[in-house]
């Protein structure tokens, strides 16, 4: 398990350098500065100064050291990635990135975890009596239900949330953090999602565990209902679960760009949103790289849980 | 079940209880929103920092008054000397920073410094900080030695400052947050961090208290503000998209609230929203920019003056802006004083066809496709203006919309083979003057840009653009001036009516009458708007919703609506 692990993080390593010399080559062919982009400088706001502009843009780059040739400035960005010092961007001149991720991230996982905790508390009940009620109005109920998960995007919850608990009941604050109630619009927006996830792959993989002849055995045995779904035919249907859930909570914690901006959550994603629009070179690179890491990671971590659930792959089968 | 709604509405009670506990008893407090992001609240950066800056944080040498006239501020007066170059400045000696320190002269002297130079290369760029002599040279690095710059220091208290050419509107730009003074020995101690909330030393109503650049800022009355006490105890700035404001304000989490477009209905047939609302004129100008292209076919002025008679203004902004943007006649905003009504072109679909069958293109027969180049999404207005153009003319418009780096860069080329049309964008100036409308703009630009042909047009930008600034760098000082009088030759090629504006403009500078200088820049304007080499489309006419209970705000037409300066506001519920 040790080496299998190594071995991972080394691939990961080799993803990410592709990944961010992709982003930085791309990022450079498309045309736009963030000067221009803006309004800091514009050649009518300096009196049509073409030199005064010239200067200005070269005193930016230096400062920013983008004068050096793109390999150079690439290789500068890995080295400093290595040490986790990104240094700041164009859009947070007196803030470093990394002290913007390290205040931003724990705020987006913790958000993203407790989503996820709150599709499988409701998620999981859901999904099993859906499998053991298979082909009945209740089934075809919850079904549906998470049917619409999958369709209505987190933004829109969000908006009907708002509605709900701003605009009629008058119980929450539209936007805001600090307090435990700011919460509670953005979890129940995000943990929609995930929720129809846990419903329909608890709900598909029940109902294809329950046919197995182990089952068939447990019952048979004269085991409890209680003793053959929960301690037989769930753990077992719990794989495929893991499998989505892991990358989803990943994608929880960086793409959930709107409703952290629209409910005022301080997490990543107010910060990369605008980084590509605004030519924001230095915000861009890091953003994709760390996105990429944490997606990675998530998928490492499901293959580590893997191995607890399924002995199979433990023994290196 | 009826258990379970108990615990729902026990819980719902417990949340109220706890919103209601956020404002201490007591205690005033002020809550509004403003654009975020705020990255830093350094006001000698260009971000969204350096206007909630002037509202509460820091102050200059003078200050707007409700009516937006320039008065005293941390300068008690000043004199001009008579060629209009030398200002001097007499300060206060009771104004100190928040940490109880006195200000003096060194301290607007050393914020300068910082703000020009290279070194330190903060950028921000409000009018009026080329207008030191020297700071150019020396911001470009051109000129090394700080004390060059116009910024004398004659003792504590007195502040002298050069200027590089007369500008009757250099005390206006003072109240900008480029000047604003910063803390020395706390940007030393701290370095960027500087005005973060643990270290923050400011010179206005408040200081901060809490920062969180995307969600909320918290300031606090400043306890050694040295001006009248402001009546506001804390005051809670929501820094987001703005999405929900008018749900937030109906839920009683904002003291005042823009209404967009979107939220215009809704308010206007709510009861108490619509007693609440009002209407607030803005500096924001809509225009279109003629683009000059390989396709000389609107070089003909007649051509552009029949594009600026067919449309009609009033039909887009009541239809597809619903009255948040006004007809334009001409980029002076009613909102400032000198604008008139008389300035430019009128919709009048009749002379417009006439004029564009007299440039050779009777109901638009033979004309290309006229192109609008639009940022990523165009606006309602944009698309108004192209129906209107081609209903009225028989032109083909077309829309083409681009991403806004793309867009920066076509904005400013010749362009290529039959692309002929207009740039569609926004401006708003920040302080109330008509030099802000023209003089932002440098004569010799405008009047190659108005007044030329597009091919000679081409010329001019290719040497001023790409030849002179390479053959500078090479240090070929015989190319620079070879091609700089070649520049000369081609503007005596400019038109009559560019001449004209030229010197009006000219004049105006240098005028110290006020009233001939405002009719100068009047005459400037109406050339311009005639000669349609740029096309007024719209004012902003932003909505705000503002509870019963504020007292004492004044919203600031040059940024939105938000309020001017928040020491005058009182809450008094």
């Amino acid at each position: 398990m040790f080496q299998f692990v190594i071995k991972r993080m080394g691939f990961i390593a080799l993803s990410l350098l592709v990944i961010s010399g992709v982003t930085f080559w791309l990022m450079h062919l498309t045309p736009g500065n963030f000067l221009e982009l803006n309004v800091i400088m514009r050649p009518d706001q300096l009196g049509g100064d073409v030199t005064a502009i010239r200067q200005i843009q070269s005193a930016f780059d230096e400062r920013y050291g983008l004068d050096k040739p793109l390999w150079r400035q690439y290789v500068t960005f890995v080295v400093n990635a290595v040490r986790f010092k990104f240094g700041p961007s164009f859009k947070y001149p007196t803030t470093n990135i990394e002290d913007l991720i390290a205040k931003g991230f724990p705020v987006s996982a913790e958000v993203a975890l407790l989503a996820t905790l709150v599709a499988l508390i409701v998620g999981l009940p859901l999904g099993i009596y859906a499998a053991l009620r298979q082909n009945t109005w209740i089934d075809y109920l919850i079904t549906f239900i998470s049917m619409l998960g999958v369709v209505i995007p987190n933004y829109v919850v969000a908006v009907f949330l708002l509605l709900i608990f701003s605009l009629w009941l008058r119980v929450l604050p539209t936007f805001g953090w600090g307090h435990w109630y700011n919460w509670i619009m953005p979890v129940l927006a995000l943990s929609l999602a995930p929720l129809t996830s846990v419903v329909r792959y608890i709900r598909t993989s029940l109902v294809e565990t329950l046919k197995q002849d182990y089952i068939r055995t447990a019952w048979a045995k004269g085991g409890s209902e209680k003793a053959v779904i929960l301690g037989h035919a769930l753990r077992n249907s719990l794989i495929p679960l893991v499998t989505v859930l892991g990358p989803q909570l990943g994608y929880l914690m960086i793409f959930s760009v709107l409703v952290e901006r629209f409910f005022g959550v301080p997490g990543l994603g107010s910060f990369f949103a605008d980084a590509a629009l605004e030519r924001d070179y230095p915000m861009l690179v890091t953003s994709v790289t760390f996105f990429a890491f944490v997606v990675m990671m998530m998928n490492l971590l499901v293959d580590v849980i893997y191995g607890f659930l399924d002995p199979r792959v433990r023994h290196g089968k | 079940m009826l258990r379970l709604r108990r615990i729902l509405v026990l819980s719902l009670v417990l949340v109220s209880l706890l919103l209601a506990t956020q404002v201490v008893a007591g205690e005033q407090v002020f809550r509004f929103w403003h654009f975020g992001p705020i990255p830093t609240l350094d006001p000698q950066y260009h971000t969204q920092g350096k206007w909630l800056d002037m509202i509460a944080l820091f102050e200059g040498l003078t200050q707007f008054d409700a009516k937006f006239k320039v008065v005293p501020n941390i300068a008690k007066s000043w004199t001009v000397s008579d060629d209009g170059l030398v200002y001097t400045f007499k300060l206060r000696d009771d104004v100190k920073w928040s940490n109880g320190d006195k200000i003096t002269a060194q301290d607007f002297k050393y914020s300068w410094t910082r703000l020009l130079d290279p070194a330190t290369n903060v950028m921000s760029v409000d009018p009026g900080i080329w207008y030191i002599k020297n700071a150019k040279e020396f911001s470009t690095g051109k000129l090394t030695d700080a004390e060059k710059l116009g910024i004398k220091v004659v003792n504590d208290y007195t502040l002298e400052v050069t200027l590089a050419e007369p500008a009757p509107d250099f005390p206006a730009t003072l109240a900008l947050p480029a000047f604003f003074p910063v803390p020395r020995k706390v940007i030393e101690k701290y370095g960027a961090s500087w005005w973060r909330p643990e270290n923050f030393v400011g010179n206005g109503a408040f200081v901060v208290q809490s920062y969180s650049p995307n969600t909320e800022i918290v300031l606090v009355r400043n306890k050694n503000y040295w001006g009248k006490r402001p009546a506001l105890d804390r005051v809670i700035v929501n820094v987001g998209q703005g999405l929900q404001e008018v749900i937030a304000y109906q839920n009683d989490e904002r003291d005042m609230a823009l209404v967009g477009a979107n939220d215009l209905a809704l308010a206007e047939s709510d009861p108490i929203l619509k007693k609440e609302l009002r209407e607030v004129p803005v500096t924001t100008t809509e225009w279109i920019k003629w683009l000059h292209s390989e396709n000389p076919a609107l070089d003909d002025v007649r051509v552009r003056q029949a594009i600026s008679m067919a449309i009609d203004r009033d039909k887009i902004a009541k239809i597809a802006y619903k009255g948040t943007w006004k007809a334009a006649n001409s980029l002076f905003t009613p909102v400032i004083p000198g604008y008139s009504k008389n300035v430019g072109l009128r919709y009048d679909p009749a002379k417009a066809k006439k004029l564009l069958a007299e440039a050779g293109y009777p109901n638009g027969k033979g004309f290309p496709t006229l192109y609008i180049l639009t940022g990523p999404t165009p606006t309602p207005g944009a698309l108004g203006v192209a129906d209107e153009i081609q209903k009225n003319l028989g032109i083909k418009v077309k829309l083409d919309n681009k991403d806004w780096g793309l867009y920066n860069k076509q904005a400013v080329e010749l362009q290529k083979g039959d692309w002929v049309g207009f740039a569609y964008n926004a401006m708003a100036i920040p302080y109330p003057d008509l030099k802000a409308y023209l003089g932002a703009v440098n004569v010799q630009e405008m009047i190659s840009y108005g007044g030329l042909k597009s091919a000679d047009w081409a010329e001019y930008d290719r040497l001023r653009r790409l030849d002179i600034p390479a053959a500078a760098q090479r240090n070929d000082d015989a190319a620079v001036k070879k091609m700089e009088k070649r520049i000369e030759e081609i503007l005596t090629k400019a038109s009559p009516a560019s001449q004209e504006f030229k010197a009006a403009v000219e004049a105006a500078v240098k005028e110290k009458d006020p009233a001939k200088r405002t009719a100068l820049y009047q005459k400037a304007e109406d050339i311009r708007m005639k000669e349609a080499w740029i096309i007024p489309l719209f004012y902003g006419v932003n909505k705000w919703v503002v509870k019963p209970y504020v007292k004492g705000l004044v919203q600031n037409p040059f940024r939105v609506g938000f309020p001017l300066y928040l020491k005058t506001v009182s809450v008094a519920k």
